[in-house]
């Protein structure tokens, strides 16, 4: 039988770059000089797993460079080093290559052992610094300490590990994981092996061994914990302290004597009460035996399950509008009973859909996660003081805005630290604190999620951005903007008041691809500023990218849907309201505007029930900024609909962004209005 | 341990430098010897214990040649701890030979040396 590994694989990187992120998190709350032992614990904890974990599938590298991290981290724990800055910084870079590693193992590339190597050196220089003065603990691996004495350490503990027969199979080894025990401590292993068959019959790939182990007291619980960590769930494990340094247990390193083969089937005899009674040993603190599930409370699923979920609800969405409009025709008193049923079955649906919903939300920490470690960074460079404040964090949104939503998140925070906050004279001068503030907040509005993200620099510049328009003649000299369009102007492709390019901002990626993205996930951007005070990006969202909130209109026999949030209004206009422009098309004027109209059965070549303007409906919607009427048959009624990609089933129509199906079975369009008005204006200049 | 629990047979000879000592080659089932691949690890394990088999019953005292050994875990020493364990409950007895470098290390950690009849054990 041959252990596939693989199969664990995304497991463990999964895991490991959740832990990086803890780890990074401690890090970064660690105080230089007086660090908390807590945070100290945690960051060891996660270096020991993952060295645990690549040392199980064979990526030695990561596991070399992890031990070293851990000797570190090791002697941080004991106090034998001192956390300074140069310390953490060490360490952080660490977190840093560690996730590189990681991901390239992951992506079977190569690692770049030069940066390895190199901070593995910093590491161990850092190391050997330290350990001239103060003794290292043991740790060379292979080398145990078995039968010695037993040093007079007040408590011991007293380790029962019971592996269960697949435990091997799985990956475990127990001799790695008690040469792990080994490097924390000196160790005493008293094997039991009393249940291992006959040779003949034994199964290579079972384990058939027990053992009972100890090690000195002063061990956190927590380290011996972490070694059994990926054995959890495939062995039976006791950990408990023994009050008592009693004398029996002493220097007993193996159970069978070699002169008297039928020992061999006996529980040992003399010390301590081993087998018998696993759970019921241990004077001071017996410890619940740890098995089976790991961490309750929540599971790890895949997101194509969820995404399969997702849809088969989103199918019987559709299966249920189709019965509620069957039910309508049905007479009689049956036709009643239906009816509530179906009432019924729609409340039920609702809660379906929003229960498999919340299932895809992640709160928005993950993302605002990597700011902290950005900010300090950024402003260590750029000689800013800067506090970052973070707050909603636990405000939920769907997994695929989470993911789309970092970079443009980054962006705006790169911004508002580099060109935002002042330098801390500039600062000081002004009146305010040296220290400048970045605010990230999230908060949900309606169907929306709002994130905000503010400054109390400078505020833009109202100045520079205009004499930058100018240059770039994005404007005529003598042009007069409001604040509004000023704000505007920021937006615009290849513009950045960046006057050299750092690596902070001015890569190329500017203000343009942030509202994009944004855009891309059925959002907006607005922009406030209050000179001398700071300015504040506000990007609002949906909270998901699976339904939208539909209004569905007819045009001919179609159906067509416009996204409830780019419609401002809908209204009938009288033909004399609609004037003919010369080379524009057709427009009415709107609330002191002249909008255009985009007669949509022209535009889809469709066959309308009326060309006539007061027959039909006008359907005011905004995209990019811009308002389109939209001429249409008449409104149907609005709706929750679930978007069908077009792109994955069929390619990419200008105009539309997905379809979904009705009620009755039949196929609508959902516009995609900004992009509609790009087609119809290059139709007008055509 | 990927690359090696999918390491081939021929792979395998090649890195361990004898697969069976001397004195084996050509005889199967009638030896009083075995020298332990470079990998002895539950990938190997079946094939170990395919080799051990014919030993068990060997009325000659056995030798088990660990100076190849590079990597060893708990599946092949449990299997080897049995095989000992055995032989000696028949009354026959096992040699090692260069099982100072990885075997005994190994051995030790797990509170097997007994059980293996390796010196470090108690004595």
């Amino acid at each position: 039988m041959t252990v596939d590994l693989t199969q664990f694989h995304d497991a463990f990187f999964e895991e490991s770059f959740e832990a990086l992120d803890s780890m990074e998190a401690a890090l970064l709350k660690l105080d230089i000089g007086a660090p908390d032992r807590e945070l100290i614990n945690t960051i060891f904890r996660v270096a020991h797993s993952i060295k645990g974990g690549s040392a199980t599938f064979g990526f030695s590298d990561i596991a070399s460079f992890t031990h070293s991290l851990e000797t570190l981290l090791d002697e941080l724990r004991s106090g034998g080093m001192a956390v300074t800055v140069a310390v953490s910084d060490l360490l952080l870079k660490s977190v840093d290559v560690m996730r590189a590693m990681l991901r390239a193992v992951q992506a079977k590339q190569p690692i770049d052992a030069q940066r390895v190597s190199d901070l593995q050196f910093d590491l161990e220089v850092a190391i050997a610094r330290k350990n001239e003065t103060v003794a290292s603990p043991p740790a060379q691996a292979g080398t145990p300490a078995p039968a010695q004495g037993a040093p007079a350490v007040p408590g011991r503990w007293q380790i029962r590990f019971r592996p269960f027969r697949e435990l091997m199979a799985r990956g475990n080894d127990p001799l790695r994981m008690l040469r792990e025990l080994a490097e924390l401590a000196e160790l005493h292993v008293r094997l039991d092996a009393q249940d291992l068959p006959p040779f003949a019959h034994i199964s290579p790939q079972d384990c058939h061994l027990a053992w009972t182990l100890e090690i000195p007291g002063d061990v956190p619980e927590e380290a011996i914990r972490q070694v059994f960590e990926w054995a959890e769930g495939d062995c039976e494990l006791t950990i408990a302290r023994s009050g008592v340094d009693d004398d029996a247990v002493t220097p007993v390193p193996s159970a069978e004597s070699p002169a008297s083969p039928p020992a061999v089937a006996e529980p040992v005899a003399a010390p301590a009460t081993v087998t018998a009674h696993p759970r019921s040993e241990g004077a001071a603190k017996p410890e619940a035996t740890v098995s089976a599930l790991g961490d309750s409370g929540s599971i790890r699923v895949s997101v194509e399950k969820i995404d399969e979920l997702m849809n088969t609800v989103g199918e019987l969405v559709i299966t249920q509008a189709m019965l509620g409009q069957l039910g309508t025709q049905v007479e009689g008193p049956h036709g009643e009973r239906l009816r509530a049923g179906l009432a019924q079955l729609e409340r039920n649906m609702r809660e379906l859909q929003e229960s498999v919903m919340r299932v895809r939300m992640l709160p928005i920490s993950f993302v605002f996660s990597r700011f902290p470690r950005m900010v300090r960074d950024l402003a260590q460079r750029l000689g800013k003081q800067i506090e970052l404040k973070l707050t909603g964090e636990q405000t939920e949104l769907d997994k695929t805005v989470l993911e789309k939503i970092g970079d443009p998140l980054v962006h705006l925070v790169r911004n508002s630290i580099d060109h935002g906050i002042e330098a801390p004279d500039v600062r000081t001068a002004a009146g305010k604190p040296a220290a400048g503030t970045v605010h990230l907040d999230a908060t949900h509005r309606g169907g929306n999620i709002s994130v905000e993200v503010s400054d109390d620099g400078g505020g833009l510049d109202r100045g520079r951005i205009l004499a930058k328009a100018r240059s770039r003649g994005l404007i005529g000299a003598n042009d007069q903007l409001s604040d509004a369009e000023i704000h505007e102007l920021i937006f615009l492709p290849g513009f950045s008041t960046a006057e050299k390019t750092t690596d902070v901002s001015g890569r190329g990626v500017g203000m343009d691809v942030v509202r994009r993205n944004v855009k891309e996930l059925g959002g907006k951007i607005e922009v406030a500023s209050e000179s001398g005070h700071g300015s504040r990006f506000t990007i609002t969202l949906p909270l998901t990218l699976a339904i939208v909130d539909g209004q569905s209109v007819a045009v001919g026999t179609e159906t067509y849907i416009v996204p409830l949030i780019s419609i401002v209004e809908s209204m009938q206009l009288k033909t004399s309201q609609a004037t003919r422009l010369s080379g524009q098309g057709e427009v009415f004027s709107f609330r002191g505007d002249y909008v255009p109209i985009i007669r949509m059965h022209e535009l889809f070549g469709v066959e309308p029930r009326t060309s006539a303007l007061h027959e039909g409906l006008v359907v005011v919607a905004e995209g990019d900024g811009r308002r389109v009427g939209l001429f249409v048959d008449d409104l149907l009624g609005q709706q929750q609909v679930v978007i069908k990609s077009l792109e994955a089933n069929y390619g990419h129509i200008d105009g539309i962004s997905g379809a979904t199906i009705l009620g009755d079975g039949s196929v609508a369009l959902i516009l995609d209005v900004p992009g509609l008005i790009r087609v119809a204006s290059m139709r007008a200049a055509a | 341990m990927k690359s090696r629990t999918r390491s081939t047979p021929a792979r395998k000879s090649r890195r361990g430098r004898a697969t069976r000592a001397p004195g084996n080659r050509g005889a199967p089932a009638k030896s009083d010897s075995l020298a332990l691949n470079a990998d002895c690890t539950l990938a190997e394990a079946d094939s170990l214990k395919a080799a051990l088999t014919g030993l068990i019953d060997e009325p000659r005292a056995v030798t088990l040649d660990a100076s190849a050994l590079q990597r060893i875990d708990t599946a092949a020493l449990q299997l080897l701890a049995a095989f000992v364990r055995d032989r000696r409950l028949g009354g026959r007895t096992v040699e090692w030979r260069g099982a100072d470098h990885a075997l005994e290390p190994a051995a030790r950690l797990l509170g097997m040396s007994d059980l293996l009849g390796l010196p470090g054990g108690l004595r």
